[in-house]
Formats: structure tokens, C-alpha cells, sequence
């Protein structure tokens, strides 16, 4: 079997894995889309009759629009002090070396790399003892420890980019520190701000374990809502569960559209090279 | 003179903006991380009246059942992570030059990493249950009489982390491999070698250390899982998870101290995971090398 | 407006970074409207000296005055020093004017006083026209022309460039330095200019500081560098090759011409200072200044002869090295054709040989 054979053999057996995968993927994020829209379903390829009750449903009883309004304020907290805290660190990670930097940026890894259950029981122990577990506060708490060391880290290479020159002639030219943050700094790297922002959105709406870990019954997100409708799927119709699976899918959807205007896909995965 | 002083003291290593600029961050971080975690290990250390200090430990691991989720979340962790590095390596390698229709393809890839496990468990619930689409073919072309009991066990939480997984490290490892210099492929191939002895010989070594952290990160990953195993396997026996036996510790029997316990042996035992790990790989690369030098 | 002449700039800069030393009391005076090109190779310390002028990095210890007053202690951005950068280090994301403009509007100048001056530094540089442009669609040249009028805006009174030239092509270089020059004849500017190459720093400058390793090895003006090296390092800089190291094996009647000699080579020399016989001379010529010889000549003293081993053809001359019968290696370069083995013989001009001095 010559060369050429052999290649296109391999990148057949590719693209019918990645095929394979995505139709399985199609399958499941369709399945719940189809089942939310069932008057009921049994055992057959699709159901018999069609109907919008189960939306109308799920948002009375699982309250949606409290639940949509926690996860924005979650989100939105998050996202601004996310950035306002990385912000300024991460000018300080491009642009100066200094004794211990290296352990200084294992530690800032450490929220990232250390799974969350781990550091989410002692966290939501230490919340719950200081009386501000169960609040919307808290989970925006919780979801900033993880979220300001990856806006750390994604904000970085921007800073990196500006070169250092830039900032010595705004100087030379008679710059305060301010007016160089101002005019040169802040206009180059609202790129990198806004890339920083929309991966923060998107991992803040996505997070379980550590929003699950430190909400009370009036903080939960929408995913922890999710996950307790699923949980009590005995109680619930499962097209109603569904049905808000299908609002948070479209969500995260939408954000996505809008990520990948600004971003390649795979810049949103962990970078090793960063390493 | 002071003014001098100043501009001197502006100028040292770390000086004033940078101190000022990391304080917030390294603040939230101490606060918010490293005083919950010391706050953890205390709470671990305090036994009930006049027990050992080692005790909130000592009840977890000898009672059988909560010893034996260690065993359960190594038994899921290691062959999902295995199976995930192992089909990630060729399909990022065949991709590493950049493929057709590779915007497409990585995007798809990023909806389940995006969508999250609560998502993706409840859609595999319904897909791949028994009255679920899946089944449903399976009965219809005739390849089955019954249907293939994926969900509530071991095999949903396979399938479950491996919808989340596999593009993660696929991701990773193309983003890796596409990094590697394609003069070094070029190189091997004009001084003979064969596709398979460049990906053999040279290619996966060099990725090695690409491999050894995606692996790392999976295996962390998936033995700290938590609501995959809940939803999509059978979290009273089969898939109870360490993850689970802490959660319950802490919310269902609000014994804060025995919580903590657990979830620092949740920690050290994915530490001992990983040393583990990276000592196999230090023996496994010394055999590629020597392999290298044999042939 | 008139921009104040400087009188003179004392500066004095020894720089540590953590151990190591990068300038040891380096002192320099500049005096007013003098072009001064600190020249060295990469690492030297030049563009340290440079920054410490700049303010962007401060002394470890030293002293920096224009006209008595001290500068150190002012931060950078109050200096009104005027920089011009490797890589120009334009904003991209301001148009030309905004970027010439930036100097004068932090200084609160009137809007239309900005506008005049702004053409007029353009104009100085030949980019009338060029207000609207973005960096990014401008060539090299182009974009090392605003950067200089981008200095000059706001009348600075001292003018330091870090290598500007480097990054251009050959030609461009050869043009930029001519505009360099002109500006500076045209402005008569104090500035402070920083190179490796030593072309550069022969054709602008009045006086040049020539630089190893955080130490001057000699300072004045390019005909003094050039022809009297101070010391080996300056020599071999400033582009001399073929180093001997001859002995003082006799001494003549006139107490001036010694002839030297070391392994059957001979030369006789008259600008020794006071020669001592057993004396160790090291001395150079240039390539350039060697000749090939036909006819017999009456004096061997100040002759080699040798085999042709490498012709380089260089279009106006040839690029020769000659294996001399003493085992040497010389590098002769001659319009005159030669082939390899051809045997030929040299003359060196004592009048052209440079007599290193040690230390």
C-alpha cells in the first residue's frame, strides 16, 4: 500500500471518528430540544403531537426569570470584577521579571489546575461559617477565585504584545504613567479585554461545582437549576426539564456566536504552550 | 534628595505600580484560596472530644464503603483518560498540518466543552436511554432485541466524561503538535524514514511532555467528578465517587470537619495520581529513546 | 518659539543590574550642538548609557547635569528629552499627526499652534501629505521619519536615537543617513547617537565614544578613531585586520628608525616613540593599504612575499588572502587581478601602518 493509500486511509479513519462524534453530539443536544417540545413521548423516532406548554410550565415553576436574573448578576459580577482584578496583574506578568515570579504564577495556576471540588468544600465551609454562604455574593465569590487567574492568563499575551518601546516613547514624549494607561495602553489591548470578558461569561454561565457548592435556594444559577430538575426527574416531567435545558443551551449558544467572532476555537481550550 | 530617593525606590525590583498592580489579585487569591484551604486543613485536624487528631481521616478510611470510593473514582478516572489521550494522540497528529474544514470541525468540538457536564448529562440521558434514539436504532436495524443499558452506571459516566474530555485534549493536543516545528518531520522523511517511524521515532517524543500534561489535566479532571456521576451513573454504589462522599459529608450530614477530611484525601490521593503518572512517563520516554538508539 | 541652546551635558553613570556592572563611572561631556555617537558592539553598555540619559532606567549611582542642573532626579516624561527608537515605536492606532501631536498636546499647546508645527516637522522630513496615514500602511523609511519628527515636535533639547538605522535595508540606511545629517547640520540639536556600525558612526558624528564592555576605550573626533586607534579593541572595531606583534631587534643611527622583526618578517619604522631595542610592537595595516609589488625592490625590510589563497571579486576591487612564506595570513584588498597560487609579493607603507598602542 504506497504512501498516499495509507494517508487518505488515516484521514478517512479521522473524519469518521470526528463524524461519528459529532452526530452522537447532534443526537444528544437535539434529543432534548425535540423532548421539550412533546406533548409526551414514548419509544418512538419522534413524537406524536407537538406543543410549546412544557416552556410555559418551566418558567412558572422553576421561576425562570428569578433564575435568569441570578445567573446575569452571577455573570456580570464576575465578569467586571474578574477583569478590573486581572486586568492590572497581568501588565505586571508581561512586562516585569522579578525574583519568584515563576512560583508566583504556579500559584496563580493552582485555582485552575486544582479541580474544584477540592477547593470548593473548604471555600463553602469557610463561606457558610462567616454567614455570606448561600448568597448571590458568594457565588460570585466563589466563581472569581478560578476566574481572575484565567483572565490573568489570557490577558498576558496581550500585554506582551504591546511592545515595551511603546510605552518608553509616550514618555520621552512627556506621558504621565496615567496618560500612557490611558491613551496607548487601553486602546491596544481592548482586544484582549474583550476576548478576557467573553471566555469569563461563558465559563462563569458554565460552572457547577463551585456555584453548586456555596448557593443557597435564592442564588442558584441556571445550570444549578438544571442539574436539581434532573436530579428530581421523578417529580418533574422530564420535557419540562428539557425545556430549560433547551433556554440554557441557547444561551451559551448565542455567547458562543458571539465568541467566535473574536476568537479561534481553539484559543478558548487551555493553552499548553503557555506553560 | 527625597526626590531622588523616591525615583530610586520607583525602580527596584518589584517596584511600587507592580506591587500595587499584583496586590489586588495575590489579596483575593490568599484570601479566597489558600486561607479556605489552611482553613480546611485545621477543620480536618480537629476530631471530635477526646479522639486522635488524625481521626476524621481515620473514620473515612476504615469504613469500607467510604474507603472503597477511592477505588471507584480511580477505576472511572484511569480508562476514561486513558481512552481520551489515547484517541486524542492520532486525531490531533493527523490534524497537525491543519485539515479541511478545520474552523468547522474545532467548533463543533467546542459546543460540549462550552455546554458543560449538566447539559451534556441530561442530553445523553435521553439519547442514549433506553427509549432514546440510540436504543431505538439499534432495535430497528435489528442489531439488538433490547436495549443496551447505557445510563445509571458505570458506562454513562464513561460516555458522559468522554463527550466533555476528548475535545478538551484534542484540542490541547492539536494546539501542542501544530506548535512542533514541521522542518523536523521534513527532515526525518528526507533522510528516509517512513510515516510510521517519523510518528514512532520522532513525532511522539516530542510530544511527550504535550501528552504527559493533557493527561494529567483529564485524569485531575475526571477524578474529581462530580455531577456526571450523579446524573448519569448510579451514585448510591457503583459510581460513588470521593467527590460524592465529601459533598455528602458537608451538606447532607453537615459534619464540616469529616467533609474536609475527605476532600484532603481526595487531594493527596490525585497527587499520588500524578506522581504516579509522571514516573511512568519518565520510564516510558527512557524506552522510546532507547528504542531510538537500538534501531 | 525658539528652542534654548544647551551649553553642555556632564554625565556620569555607573549602572548596576543585580551583580553585574554594565557601566563603571562612565563620564562623557557633550557640549552643545554636538553630534555624539556612542559606538560598541551589542552588550557593551551603550544603549544602558543611553536609557540612563533617557531617565527610563536609573543610575545606580553617578550624576547626569544640563548646564549644572540635575536631570537624574527628574522622571523621564519631565526631561523634555526628544527619543527615537530601533523600531520607531510609532501608536498604531493614531494617525500620523495624532502621532506627532502627541508630544504637543500633552504640553497643552493651542490647537492651531499644533497644526503648524506639526507641518513643519513634516516637512523637515519630507512626508508633507502623510497626516492621515495609519502607521501600519507606511513603509520603514517612512515610518523612521515620523518617528524623528515625532521626536522633534516638541522642540526638545537633547536628541537621543537608539540605532534607528538598523532595521532598514542597506540602501535605505545609506539615504536615512544623509537625512540624519542634514537634519542635524539644519537643527543644530544636541544629540546622543547609538550604533554598532561603525560606517554610521564615522559619517555623523563629531565626536565618537567608543565603548567595551562599560568602559570608553577612546573619545574624540572620527579621523582620531580611525587613524589612531587607541588600542587593540579600537582597532580591530574601526575595521583593521592583519595584527602583528613585532620585536625592536635594532635601532638606527638616528635614533629613530628601529627595525623590527619576528619570524623573517621585517619592518623599519620611524614613528616609534623612544624605541627600545627588545621593545614588543604591535601594529596594523589596513587592507586597502597594502600594495602588490612587481619590480624588485632595493629595501626587503617592509616586504613580504606569499601565495594567492582566497580571490574574492568585490566588483571595484579584489578581496585577497595571502598565505605568507612566515606562515601568516594577510588580507589584502587591490583592484589588481590575481589568480590562487600565484606568487606575489607585498609592500607595507610604514607611513600607512597604525601602531597599536598597548593597554
Amino acid at each position: 500500500m504506497n504512501v498516499v493509500t495509507r494517508k487518505n486511509l488515516w484521514l478517512l479513519a479521522f473524519y469518521m471518528f470526528i463524524l461519528g462524534f459529532v452526530v452522537i453530539m447532534f443526537g444528544v443536544i437535539s434529543h432534548v430540544a425535540v423532548s421539550s417540545f412533546a406533548k409526551s413521548w414514548f419509544a418512538t423516532p419522534l413524537p406524536h403531537k407537538f406543543t410549546t406548554d412544557w416552556y410555559v410550565y418551566s418558567y412558572k415553576t422553576f421561576q425562570l426569570p428569578h433564575i435568569m436574573y441570578v445567573t446575569l448578576v452571577v455573570a456580570a459580577g464576575v465578569v467586571f470584577f474578574g477583569l478590573l482584578i486581572s486586568f492590572p496583574a497581568a501588565y505586571v506578568f508581561a512586562r516585569r521579571d522579578f525574583p519568584g515570579k515563576n512560583y508566583l504564577m504556579i500559584l496563580y495556576l493552582l485555582p485552575i489546575l486544582v479541580p474544584q471540588m477540592t477547593y470548593g468544600i473548604p471555600l463553602a465551609t469557610t463561606f457558610f461559617k462567616y454567614k455570606i454562604g448561600g448568597s448571590i455574593i458568594s457565588v460570585i465569590l466563589a466563581n472569581l477565585v478560578p476566574m481572575i487567574p484565567f483572565g490573568i492568563f489570557i490577558l498576558t499575551p496581550f500585554f506582551e504584545q504591546i511592545d515595551r518601546s511603546m510605552e518608553s516613547s509616550a514618555r520621552m514624549l512627556g506621558a504621565s504613567r496615567l496618560k500612557i494607561f490611558q491613551k496607548i495602553l487601553l486602546p491596544l489591548c481592548l482586544p484582549g479585554i474583550l476576548v478576557a470578558g467573553l471566555l469569563i461569561l461563558v465559563e462563569t454561565i458554565a460552572n457547577f461545582e463551585l456555584s453548586f457548592l456555596v448557593c443557597g435556594t435564592e442564588s442558584q444559577t441556571l445550570v444549578i437549576n438544571l442539574y436539581y430538575a434532573i436530579f428530581a426527574s421523578g417529580m418533574r416531567p422530564v420535557y419540562a426539564v428539557d425545556a430549560m435545558a433547551v433556554i440554557y443551551m441557547v444561551l451559551v449558544m448565542s455567547l458562543l456566536l458571539i465568541i467566535l467572532r473574536f476568537v479561534p476555537p481553539t484559543q478558548m481550550v487551555f493553552r499548553l504552550d503557555k506553560r | 534628595m527625597l526626590r531622588s530617593l523616591y525615583f530610586k525606590l520607583n525602580f527596584q525590583y518589584l517596584d511600587r505600580t507592580a506591587f500595587f498592580f499584583l496586590l489586588p489579585s495575590l489579596l483575593y487569591l490568599i484570601l479566597f484560596f489558600i486561607y479556605p484551604f489552611i482553613y480546611g486543613l485545621v477543620l480536618s485536624l480537629t476530631p471530635e472530644q477526646g479522639k486522635p487528631i488524625y481521626d476524621n481521616f481515620h473514620i473515612f478510611l476504615a469504613d469500607d464503603w467510604q474507603r472503597s470510593t477511592i477505588w471507584k473514582t480511580t477505576r472511572l478516572a484511569i480508562p476514561i483518560t486513558l481512552l481520551v489521550v489515547v484517541v486524542s494522540i492520532p486525531l490531533a497528529y493527523t490534524m497537525r498540518r491543519g485539515i479541511k474544514f478545520e474552523r468547522i470541525v474545532t467548533t463543533f468540538l467546542i459546543l460540549p466543552i462550552s455546554l458543560g457536564t449538566v447539559l451534556i448529562a441530561e442530553g445523553v440521558l435521553g439519547f442514549l436511554g433506553g427509549n432514546g434514539w440510540f436504543n431505538q436504532f439499534l432495535i430497528k436495524i435489528g442489531l439488538m432485541k433490547e436495549p443496551l443499558r447505557l445510563t445509571y452506571n458505570y458506562i454513562g459516566v464513561v460516555i458522559g466524561l468522554f463527550m466533555k474530555n476528548f475535545p478538551f485534549c484534542f484540542l490541547m493536543l492539536l494546539g501542542y503538535v501544530s506548535g512542533i516545528n514541521p522542518e523536523i518531520e521534513n527532515s526525518a522523511r528526507i533522510l528516509g524514514a517512513r510515516p510510521m517511524q517519523v510518528f514512532w521515532r520522532i513525532m511522539l517524543p516530542l510530544m511527550a511532555p504535550g501528552i504527559t500534561i493533557a493527561f494529567c489535566l483529564v485524569f485531575v479532571m475526571d477524578f474529581a467528578v462530580f455531577p456526571t456521576a450523579i446524573l448519569l451513573g448510579q451514585p448510591a454504589n457503583e459510581t460513588r465517587t470521593i467527590a460524592i462522599a465529601a459533598y455528602q459529608m458537608a451538606f447532607e450530614h453537615y459534619d464540616m470537619p469529616k467533609a474536609s477530611a475527605i476532600a484532603i484525601i481526595m487531594a493527596m490521593t490525585q497527587m499520588i495520581g500524578l506522581v504516579i503518572i509522571l514516573a511512568l512517563r519518565r520510564r516510558l520516554y527512557r524506552g522510546t529513546s532507547l528504542g531510538i538508539t537500538k534501531g | 518659539m525658539e528652542r534654548p541652546t544647551i551649553g553642555s551635558i556632564e554625565i556620569q553613570i555607573t549602572k548596576r543590574f543585580g551583580r553585574k556592572t554594565v557601566l563603571d563611572n562612565f563620564t562623557l561631556e557633550v557640549k552643545g550642538r554636538e553630534f555624539v555617537t556612542l559606538l560598541g558592539p551589542s552588550g557593551c553598555g551603550k544603549t544602558t548609557a543611553l536609557n540612563c540619559v533617557a531617565g527610563l532606567v536609573p543610575l545606580s549611582e553617578g550624576k547626569i547635569l544640563i548646564d549644572g542642573d540635575r536631570l537624574d532626579t527628574t522622571p523621564p516624561e519631565k526631561r523634555g528629552i526628544g527619543m527615537v527608537f530601533q523600531n520607531y515605536a510609532l501608536f498604531p492606532h493614531m494617525t500620523v499627526f495624532k502621532n506627532i501631536s502627541f508630544g504637543l498636546e500633552l504640553q497643552k499647546r493651542p490647537g492651531d499652534e499644533i497644526k503648524s508645527r506639526v507641518e513643519e516637522v513634516l516637512s523637515l522630513v519630507r512626508l508633507q501629505g502623510f497626516e492621515d496615514r495609519f502607521p501600519g500602511q507606511l513603509s520603514g523609511g517612512q515610518q523612521q521619519r515620523v518617528a524623528i519628527a515625532r521626536a522633534l515636535a516638541p522642540r526638545p533639547k537633547l536628541l537621543l536615537l537608539d540605532e534607528p538605522l538598523s532595521n532598514l535595508d542597506a540602501k535605505l540606511r545609506l539615504d536615512m543617513r544623509a537625512e540624519i545629517k542634514n537634519l542635524h547640520r539644519e537643527l543644530g540639536l544636541t544629540s546622543i547617537y547609538v550604533t554598532h556600525d561603525q560606517t554610521e558612526a564615522l559619517s555623523l558624528s563629531d565626536r565618537i565614544v567608543v565603548i567595551n564592555e562599560g568602559v570608553i576605550q577612546q573619545v574624540g573626533a572620527p579621523k582620531e578613531i580611525y587613524e589612531s586607534p587607541s588600542n587593540l579593541f579600537v582597532a580591530d572595531f574601526m575595521g583593521c585586520e592583519n595584527f602583528f606583534t613585532l620585536r625592536v631587534k635594532a635601532i638606527e643611527s638616528d635614533g629613530k628608525t628601529a627595525l623590527l622583526e619576528q619570524d623573517g618578517f621585517q619592518l623599519k619604522l620611524s614613528n616609534i616613540p623612544q624605541p627600545k631595542i627588545g621593545d614588543d610592537i604591535t601594529l596594523t595595516i589596513r587592507p586597502d593599504d597594502i600594495q602588490i609589488v612587481h619590480s624588485a625592490i632595493k629595501d626587503p625590510s617592509n616586504t613580504a612575499s606569499g601565495t594567492v589563497s582566497v580571490v574574492q571579486y568585490l566588483g571595484k576591487e579584489n578581496d585577497i588572502e595571502v598565505f605568507l612564506d612566515n606562515k601568516r595570513k594577510i588580507r589584502v584588498k587591490s583592484p589588481e587581478r590575481v589568480e590562487r597560487e600565484d606568487r606575489i609579493t607585498l609592500y607595507f607603507n610604514p607611513e600607512k601602518i597604525i601602531l597599536v598602542p598597548k593597554g
